[in-house]
Order: structure tokens, then sequence, then C-alpha cells
């Protein structure tokens, strides 16, 4: 499809392209998505992440269920105190009926399968799109150029984080939360390379550094330990497991709970993430405590400014 | 509290009464070319004449009995041999020198206007010339919102200069055209060379001649404003040694319902001995009515909330002390958590942090975490074409990463906190809330001596492994409480993000009203909208500190009538 008064030339056929059997998906909306999932451009955001925010579109609205649902009572009311045609009585049975599926739907929280998002997107990127923002893992593969200083390396970490998947290493160093907490981020098995005998220096420097383990909840932490080549003597595990991810509000309205039993950690937005993972490494506190019980209002690192 | 003002023209009577709030007039220097005058109090005003040779210092400046022949000799190295915050102006023959210290102790703008010189203490001084323009320059407001603050030479107001810290003008008094700056003092040549013990020694004994050299300014009851922060616990560690039956410390709380750092204070009082102690109340129905003062005081926007502080306590503590310590310096010599942001942003060769040839300077003002990120939805597509973004924001860093000196990368950083940050925010804004108060602020972190030895340590010794100013730690390790020593870096917190969505939520929004601001044409007044609603599709964010930035900025612009 062509536009014909700027040629611009759409991507999606929303009769063909669907989010959800009842949310049709334009570019338009694409678009949207790809901001809810950066915030308005400011960080960059994991495929987990895009799905996550695709969710988000494709809930129905819990006010829209309300409207029907009172809508039809009304009707059926009206029919009834008025004695009008059965005809009414059952057009507010069906709308009842309808009000009852949609509430279903949103309670389950109806939104695109991964599957089906994925192809939406390698649709989008077929025509030359960009989607900026969306980290492509692995993307930490070439090392830095020489620095004219010699002593960029020279000051060390407040510690290190070791993550079981290069995908949440890219998506917490390309929004800098290594610069923020003054941490060096790994995965377990040594990812991005170039950064391991850093690792070790460091680690050689101050042995007592302290090593966190952030993880999915999937993820055993022993089996974290066992692939780490790193000497390291004492872990640190961040603990976040599947309950507590599954008792986020935000992630309740955009995934079942089924779904949620599988969910990784990135699927978090990344202020509530970093907010509360910083609070985490400062305090000690666990972070399925912390995100469990709230405690992170997403501003935390803000209040005073 | 001291003030100076010059100038080649007719109009020395207007620079100096616009300066009288600081004090009487004290000292004159003039020939038929120029005519120069000290104000504030006798102590900082000194004049050393020689023949043809005419020297006049404004502020707590010592300098040796032979300053003029050594300025004859070698004009450098005359001003080095000068030490403590002030401005010297010298004349030889048919030139005039006016010189900043090198600490950026004391500030001071000029303009070239009408076809003379004019320099002052203060802008408001310079704004009250004859015919002196008022015209706002679009890339100083853009630097205002990364910076909170103008790092000069230029300055908010077209045709006003404001002198870098270390430098000196040479204006030809028979023909006194626009000149550039130049630099005289040179701690980025001093390369690291002294052992860890060595510059903890060496730091004792500076820090404590430091504290020694400026103690006579402070009466016979010192007075210290006490953060409880590990800067300003160094100093009261250094003055409680001789002094902790007659010091004074002062402190500061926002009230039970915000985080204060009071128990900190009290540690390190009861630690040093410090018989008298004062903790100080600030609220907003107490300054809100003052606001005006304070931005009339300030002179030139500075959007940093630490400023009220600043005032407050000064408004108190002016009562009872002719001048207060304070603990101002440690982050830009010794520190600053902002560094080691700096330095990870290299380790992992991101493709848009190393192919951008300005990422070093991106992620410096992106580090500073005020308004860098919003500028392009706070001001109007039609004003930010006003002025070229790149070369206003990131153009005063660039000579400082492109220099070879200083060869450590840390260092270049903690000169750029020091001219910039030190020089244009800190030193200008803390004297400028106290002289308000007829105070003087007496910071020995910002001694010269200080800074020089900073650069001659190893790095090292100031930053190490998620801590910072360890060479600060070291030398007062067993003066102070462990846990002032261990305690992360914290700043002042100053609630402006509670303030702003409660006690001053009213009177946030009657100063940025959308009829003003589409009248004005500078902001996007949808965009203000959506921070005053603290709502934004970025998310949370530091909506407080952007209120604060853009309420002092137009109450500053409509004081002076720009």
């Amino acid at each position: 499809m062509v536009c014909k008064s700027c040629s611009y030339e759409f991507v999606f056929d929303p009769k063909v392209d669907t989010i959800t059997p009842s949310t049709p998906l334009h570019d338009h909306l694409f678009k949207k998505i790809i901001n809810h999932a950066s915030a308005n451009g400011t960080y960059h955001f994991t495929e987990n992440q895009f799905h996550s925010s695709a969710r988000h579109f494709g809930q129905a609205s819990l006010l829209g269920c309300a409207i029907v649902f009172f809508a039809a009572i009304a009707l059926f009311l009206a029919g009834v105190i008025f004695q009008v045609t059965a005809a009414a009585i059952l057009g507010g049975f069906f709308l009842f009926v309808i009000s009852i599926g949609t509430t279903v739907n949103f309670l389950r929280g109806k939104g695109p399968k991964r599957n089906h998002w994925d192809r939406l997107v390698r649709k989008w990127l077929k025509y030359e799109h960009q989607i900026p923002g969306l980290i492509t893992s692995p993307a930490l593969t070439r090392p830095p150029p020489q620095w004219q200083e010699k002593d960029i390396y020279d000051y060390g970490v407040s510690g290190i984080i070791l993550c079981d998947r290069p995908e949440t290493v890219d998506w917490l160093v390309y929004n800098q939360f290594h610069t923020q907490t003054n941490t060096l981020i790994l995965t377990a098995e040594g990812y991005p390379t170039y950064l391991i005998n850093l690792a070790e220096s460091l680690l050689a420097d101050t042995p007592d550094l302290p090593v966190w383990l952030l993880h999915d909840p999937g993820t055993a932490p022993e089996s974290m330990k066992k692939k780490c080549t790193l000497p390291i003597t004492q872990f640190i595990d961040l603990g976040l497991d599947s309950e507590t991810l599954s008792r986020l509000t935000i992630l309740k309205k955009r995934f079942s709970s089924r779904d949620r039993a599988t969910l990784a950690l990135d699927a978090i937005p990344y202020r509530t993430f970093s907010a509360a993972l910083t609070h985490c490494i400062a305090t000690g506190v666990l972070l399925g405590s912390i995100l469990g019980a709230n405690a992170t209002d997403s501003d935390t690192d803000t209040s005073f400014g | 509290m001291s003030a100076i003002a010059a100038t080649t023209g007719p109009s020395i009577l207007t620079l100096t009464a616009a300066l009288r709030h600081r004090g009487p007039e004290l000292q004159n220097l003039k020939s038929e070319r120029y005519h120069v005058t000290t104000l504030g109090r006798q102590s900082e005003s000194q004049t050393f004449l020689n023949g043809e040779a005419k020297l006049i210092l404004s502020g707590q400046i010592s300098a040796p009995l032979d300053i003029l022949d050594r300025l004859q000799k070698n004009l450098k190295e005359g001003l080095n041999s000068c030490h403590g915050p002030g401005i010297a102006i010298y004349q030889t023959g048919k030139k005039l020198i006016i010189a900043r210290d090198g600490a950026g102790g004391r500030a001071l703008n000029y303009t070239f206007g009408g076809g003379h010189f004019s320099c002052a203490s203060e802008t408001k001084a310079l704004l009250a010339l004859p015919n002196q323009l008022r015209n706002l320059r679009p890339g100083a407001l853009a630097q205002f919102l990364a910076y909170s603050f103008i790092p000069g030479p230029k300055t908010m107001l077209d045709g006003i200069f404001s002198l870098p810290a270390g430098s000196y003008l040479e204006i030809n008094l028979d023909y006194p055209t626009p000149t550039d700056p130049v630099s005289w003092f040179f701690p980025e040549f001093i390369e690291p060379h002294l052992t860890k013990e060595e510059s903890t020694e060496t730091f004792q004994t500076i820090f404590q001649h430091a504290v020694e050299r400026l103690l006579p300014q402070a009466g016979p009851s010192p007075a210290l404003f006490l953060s409880g922060g590990l800067d300003s616990s160094c100093v009261a560690a250094e003055l409680a040694r001789n002094h902790r039956d007659s010091l004074h410390s002062y402190s500061l709380h926002f009230g039970e319902n915000y985080p204060h750092e009071l128990n900190h204070a009290r540690d390190v009082v009861a630690f040093c001995g410090i018989k008298n102690h004062h903790e100080i109340l600030i609220r907003p129905k107490d300054f809100i009515t003052r606001l005006h003062d304070m931005v009339e005081a300030l002179d030139e926007p500075i959007g940093d909330p630490v400023a009220l502080p600043n005032y407050e306590l000064a408004s108190r503590v002016g009562q009872n002390h002719p001048a207060v310590f304070n603990g101002e310096g440690g982050d830009p010599i010794f520190g600053g958590p902002k560094n080691f942001n700096l330095l990870l942003h290299h380790w992992y060769g991101l493709p848009q942090h190393c192919q951008n040839p300005n990422h070093r300077e991106k992620q410096y003002l992106s580090s500073y975490r005020r308004a860098y990120e919003e500028i392009s939805r706070l001001l109007t597509p039609e004003f930010r074409e006003l002025f070229h973004e790149e070369e206003e924001l990131e153009g005063p860093l660039t000579p400082f990463f492109g220099a070879s000196q200083p060869t450590h990368f840390l260092n270049k950083v903690m000169l750029i906190n020091q001219r910039l940050k030190g020089a244009h925010l800190i030193q200008p804004k803390v004297e400028r809330m106290l002289a308000a108060h007829k105070l003087r602020p007496l910071s020995p972190l910002f001694d010269e001596n200080i800074i020089r030895l900073s650069f001659a340590i190893p790095p090292t010794c100031k930053l190490l492994g998620g801590h910072e100013k360890i060479i600060m730690k070291r030398a007062f390790a067993g003066r102070l409480p462990s846990s002032i020593l261990e305690r992360p870096k914290s700043g002042m917190r100053v609630p402006v993000h509670f303030w702003m969505q409660k006690e001053m939520k009213s009177h946030v929004r009657e100063i940025l009203s959308p009829r003003q601001l589409k009248q004005e044409g500078i902001f996007d007044y949808r965009r203000v909208k959506q921070l005053l609603k603290y709502k934004t599709e970025e998310g949370p964010g530091r909506y407080g500190l952007r209120l604060w930035m853009l309420m002092t900025f137009q109450l500053w612009k409509s004081h002076f009538k720009v």
C-alpha cells in the first residue's frame, strides 16, 4: 500500500496484519509500540521488551469492558421494565456475553504471541525500516579502540555483574547501567570476550570484589557458577524467581499467568528494572524482594532532583 | 564580599553604584585612560605602586612584597606568586592587565561595549552602563539547560563575557579592543611524581596551611557549614584541632519528612569535640517570598538548587560571623562519582560511543543529569534554529579532551570540573549567596596549592575501586569517624522533586504560565505542562530539578529585563 499524498509505502496491511484478532496492526501503531518500548527514545530495548510492549497495545481496555458490560445490563433491564420485544432482551443478552468475553480476554492479557510478533518485526525490517533502539544480540563483538590515555582501565569498579545471557549484558550496557553503577557486566561464560582479561586483573587486584549473579527465573545460579572461569570465590545471587516476576502488576496486565511463568527478566521495563537493580547492589537486598515489595517506584534515583 | 569595577570609559560611578550592596568604596586607581575602584571590607583591598607600575588587588589575595618587580620581570610567574581568591588589576605603561585567581574564587565579567573596556564583579553593574544591550544569547540557554550554569567565557547575554579562572586579559589602553583571555595558571602541566605516602603527607601539610591562612578572616569564633559529607567534615576536623571550643558548626535539614544528613554531622561534631553545633530548618514557606532576592543576588542564571540552602544558611550565619568555612572543592579536585561514569564509558566500545568524535563530550553532559536530553523537547524548534547545538554544548569541553596535557584521562576530567564547574558554578554561586548576607566564603579545598597537588599525586590517590577522594580519606583516617570515611557520596539532596509537587506547586505554575511561555516562544509550553504534571512519555524523571532550572531562569530573565 502506498500513500497517495506523500508516497509513503506502508509495511502493514491492517486487513491482514493484526496483533490480536481484534487489533489490526498499521504502521503508526507499530511506531507507537517502538516508542513505548524505548520510552520515547530514551532507552535501548531487547526483543523480549519489544514483545512485552506489543502485548501492552494488544490489551483490551478494562474501561471498554466495563462500558459494554453496563450497557448490556441497562439494555436488558430496559427490555424487562418497558416490556419491549424479546429481540431487545436477546440483544442485551448477546452484549452481556460479549462483555464477559472481552473481560476474560483482558484478564488473560491477550496480545500477540511471541512467534507471531517476531514475524511482524521481520516484516518491518524486510522493508528496510529501522527499529531505533532495538538491540540485536550479541552486539558486543568488537573491542574499543586503543585510547590515547593509558589510565582508562586503572581505577577499578565497585563490583562485577555476571549475567546468564548476552542479551541481558547488551541491554544493561547499551543503557549505560555500567557507567551509572560503576560495574563491569559480563556473562558467566565470558561475554564480551575482550573484557575477560580485565575482569581477571580486577579480581586479582581486589579478591573480595563483589560479584553479583543476575539471571532469568528459569536459570539455576549453580549452573552459572559452573560455567564461570573467573577466579571468584564468593558469588552474590540477586535472586529473582518466577513467582516474583509473576506478581508484578505491569506484567500481569500483559501476560497470562501461564506465560508469566516463563518470562525472562527483560520483560520488565528498563526504568523499573534498573532502579531496582541499583537499589539492590547498593543495599544488598534481593532483587526479588525489591521488585516484589514494589519498593522501587522507578524514580528512586531521582527523587531529589 | 569584596568587589571590583574598572573601565576605560567615563562610567566608573555607574559601575560602583550598582555594586554598593557589597560595601563602601575602598580604593581607587586611576589615570586619564582608566579608572579602578574596589569595594567591600578594608582587609580585602590592597594597592601597590612603584613608579609607572600600579597594582590593585580585590579579595583574599596574599602577594609578596616585591610583587610589582615580579610582575614586571615575568607576568605569569608574578601572578603565580600570588595566592588566594581575588581579582588583580595591574597597569604598566599602556597595558592594563586584569587577572582572575587560579582557582576561580572570585568572578569577573567584562564587556567592550561602546568602544570602552569595562569590568565588574557582577553583571548587574555592566547592565547599568548606558546603552548596554540586554540580548539573550540563545546558545547560552541551551548551555544552561545542559550544565545548569554557563561555562564561559561567553555569558547568557550577548557582548558580556566572564573571565576564566587562572586567566588574564591584556587591554591596550590606547585602543581597548576585544581580546581573548590568556591562561597563566597551569596545574595541567604537572606530571604525577609523588608516591602515595608522600601524597598523603603533602596533602596534610598543605591543607593545614590553607585552613590556617584563612583563619584570621574568620573572626574570634570561626563558623563552618557542616553538611555531614566528607569534605566539610575534613575542614571540621582541621578547625577542631585548635578551635573546638570557639568553632560554630551549622547543618541544615528540610523537615522530618525529607531525608537529611544530620546524624552524620552530629557524628562529626561528637567525634571532633565541637562545642557549638546548630541545626537549621529550611522550608519553602519561609523562603518562597525571598526567591526573587536570591535570583537577584545570584546575578546570572544558575540552576543548581543548592544555591537555595547556601542563601538561607548564609542569612542565619551572617548574623553572627563575618566569614564561614565550607568544604567546597573536594569533588572537583579529588573526586566526584561521575568520573567513574566517564571512565567506564570507554570500556565496551559501543559503536555509538566510539564512532562519534564527540562521544566524550556527550557522555560528560549526559552524566551531569541536568536537562541535556531535554533540550530538543523543551526549546521550541524556532528557538533551536538560533544556535548551533554541538558548538554550544560540546564546544566548551572539546579543548580539554583534545589536549595533550594532562596525560591522564582522569586528570582531564578533573581539570574540566575545576575550570568549568568549580569556577563558573560552585564558587560564584557560594560567593554571591554569602555576599548577599555580608559573609565571606572560606574554602580551603579550593586553595591553589591543593589544586597543584592534585595533579602531582598518582591519579589512583583520587579514585580507586569504586571509592573517591582516597587521599583525603587516608589523611583523615583516625581524625574522623569511620562512618564518614566509608560512606558513599551523597551530595546535598534538596527536595525540589517534592516541593514542586506540593509547597511550591502554585508558585512554579504561576511563573511558568502557558500564556507567558507562548508569548515568549522560547520554551514549548506543552512540554513544560508535561513536566509540571510530572507525566512524560519517557516515564519518571528529574522533574523537580528541571522545573527549578526553568523557574530560576524565568525569574532571572524577568528581574534583569532580558
